[in-house]
């Protein structure tokens, strides 16, 4: 009931989850399917090939070289990026199929039995403390070898298994392989970062270096009066706290009437100025 | 209120960070050895009988060796919702010759169902398991992923080597045989000797 409610209040933003499925996600993957049949590559066309994390571990391990060729990746996370900075981080809030997911399931479970530590931490934490963490084992993993450790790119990708599940609802016959990094990371992005967090945003918080590195973006973008963001005037607020309650990523902390609107959170997805009828949060430049 | 805010966030970076690092020696000591293991194949490369590094005609390396994947040493999640789907992958089959050949590929000494998945920038024949094109010298497959995926029914699983074989690469014109890949899917105690480089689309 409560998701009929959220969908109908901002069915826009579901449109385009929906869109975002059916843009990056196999059988369908429209934008990869026609991006390889522009270059005439027969590669498979899933998920996959737009990876959110393998770009960053090359990057950080210093692996330059293997970008050559690979223009779709490119250009994906050159355009995440530059929206994220002008726009705020569009691709997070509106068409990432993994954190969409995730968010969308969370709405099946009553507030109550949900994990809620908005008030007890800074979610910006979270967020960098994974982005940190990631840099630290790539290059622990590449250059201080004896350690023994590997990459946690593509043995903990939600995507893979994003692609993985929906693969397995469109061809229940064929073979799916799961392993145990995989089966982890469906407990950690769709179990607890999804139902059982509120907001359904846990897996983007604490495990997504592309949501990341887009919030630094926008928290860049956010100081130019150009840029697009969401801005608050308190003028009209009733301190009903509906703002802080349907923010997936925790991004909003209300005292009284004033609020800490988090930039290194917030993925523009406009749920608080969709909820707030006094017309406090606003979207618009400067 | 705000100072202990900023503790419980620093708590939470702690534990963040500690559950990054647990994860990446779990993924080396256990993921990557045994479970889905991705390895490079140059050709042609003869017979792999140990490990071995070869050269490339711009002057690159890499490396190969047999597969041996121990089966008791896969991941506990991997054991109790799966033990019976294992598999293998790759995306670097790499011409280290200075012809181009067209491959196919094949397993040899085949006891059980292996599904075959393969993608790439050249197309692939299913029937013959061959590639339509050829690989020019010194290049590989662009945007390629392999996965083999060995079905082991219950019987074989109480056996103590599940498969032995070896993946053959052909030269589809001339059937010779380029690279010979020895496989070995077994219960053991000792630590398994599969390729430890994992993760995907790593340079080579």
């Amino acid at each position: 009931m409560k998701m009929l409610v959220a969908i109908r209040r901002h069915k826009w933003r579901y449109v385009a989850f929906v869109s975002g499925f059916l843009l990056f996600v196999a059988p369908s993957a429209l934008l990869i399917r026609a991006v390889y049949h522009w270059m005439g590559s027969s590669a498979n066309t899933d998920l996959h090939k737009v990876c959110f994390r393998m770009p960053w571990d090359w990057i950080f391990t210093g692996d330059f070289a293997i970008f050559e060729g690979r223009y779709l990746m490119i250009s994906f996370i050159i355009a995440v990026l530059v929206v994220a900075f002008f726009f705020g981080p569009l691709f997070c809030g509106w068409l990432c199929p993994v954190g969409s997911s995730s968010e969308t399931l969370s709405r099946l479970m009553p507030r109550k039995c949900k994990i809620n530590l908005s008030r007890k931490i800074n979610p910006a934490a979270l967020r960098y403390g994974f982005l940190a963490s990631f840099v630290l084992v790539a290059v622990l993993s590449t250059y201080a070898v004896g350690l023994g450790l590997a990459g946690i790119c593509c043995r903990y990708c939600a995507a893979s298994q994003f692609q993985n599940i929906v693969n397995v609802i469109f061809h229940p016959t064929e073979l799916a392989y799961w392993h145990s990094g995989g089966i982890m990371v469906i407990g950690a992005w769709l179990i607890l970062g999804g139902i059982f967090w509120q907001g359904g945003r846990g897996w983007c918080l604490y495990n997504c270096p592309l949501g990341a590195i887009s919030n630094i973006f926008h928290f860049a973008g956010s100081k130019l009066g150009l840029t697009y963001k969401i801005k608050h005037d308190p003028t009209n607020c009733t301190e009903c706290h509906k703002c802080e309650d349907v923010c997936p990523t925790w991004a909003i902390k209300r005292h009284s009437k004033e609020i800490d609107l988090n930039r290194h959170t917030c993925n523009a997805c406009l749920e608080c100025v969709k909820v707030c009828h006094k017309g406090c949060f606003k979207y618009e430049r400067g | 209120m705000r100072y202990k805010r900023l503790i419980y966030s620093a708590v939470a970076v702690v534990i963040i960070a500690a559950l990054s690092v647990g994860a990446g020696a779990y993924a080396k000591s256990t993921l990557n050895r045994t479970e889905l293991v991705h390895f490079f194949i140059p050709f042609p490369a003869g017979s792999v009988v140990g490990p071995m590094t070869v050269d490339k005609p711009d002057g690159g390396k890499v490396f190969t060796r047999p597969i041996v994947i121990n089966v008791n040493e896969r991941g506990i999640l991997k054991r109790i919702f799966q033990p019976g789907l294992e598999g293998l992958s790759t995306h670097w089959l790499i011409n280290i010759d200075s012809k181009p050949h067209r491959i196919g590929m094949k397993f040899t000494n085949v006891n059980v169902p292996i599904t075959w998945e393969v993608a790439g920038a050249i197309p692939w024949d299913p029937q013959s398991q061959t590639f339509k094109e050829a690989v020019a010298p010194g290049e590989q497959i662009r945007d390629l992923g392999i996965d083999w995926l060995f079905l082991f029914p219950p019987e074989i699983r109480a056996q103590s080597v599940w498969y032995e074989g070896s993946l053959v690469i052909f030269d589809a014109d001339t059937g010779e045989e380029l690279t010979i890949i020895p496989i070995k899917f077994q219960v053991s105690s000792k630590l398994g000797e599969a390729s430890e480089d994992a993760c995907c689309y790593k340079k080579t």
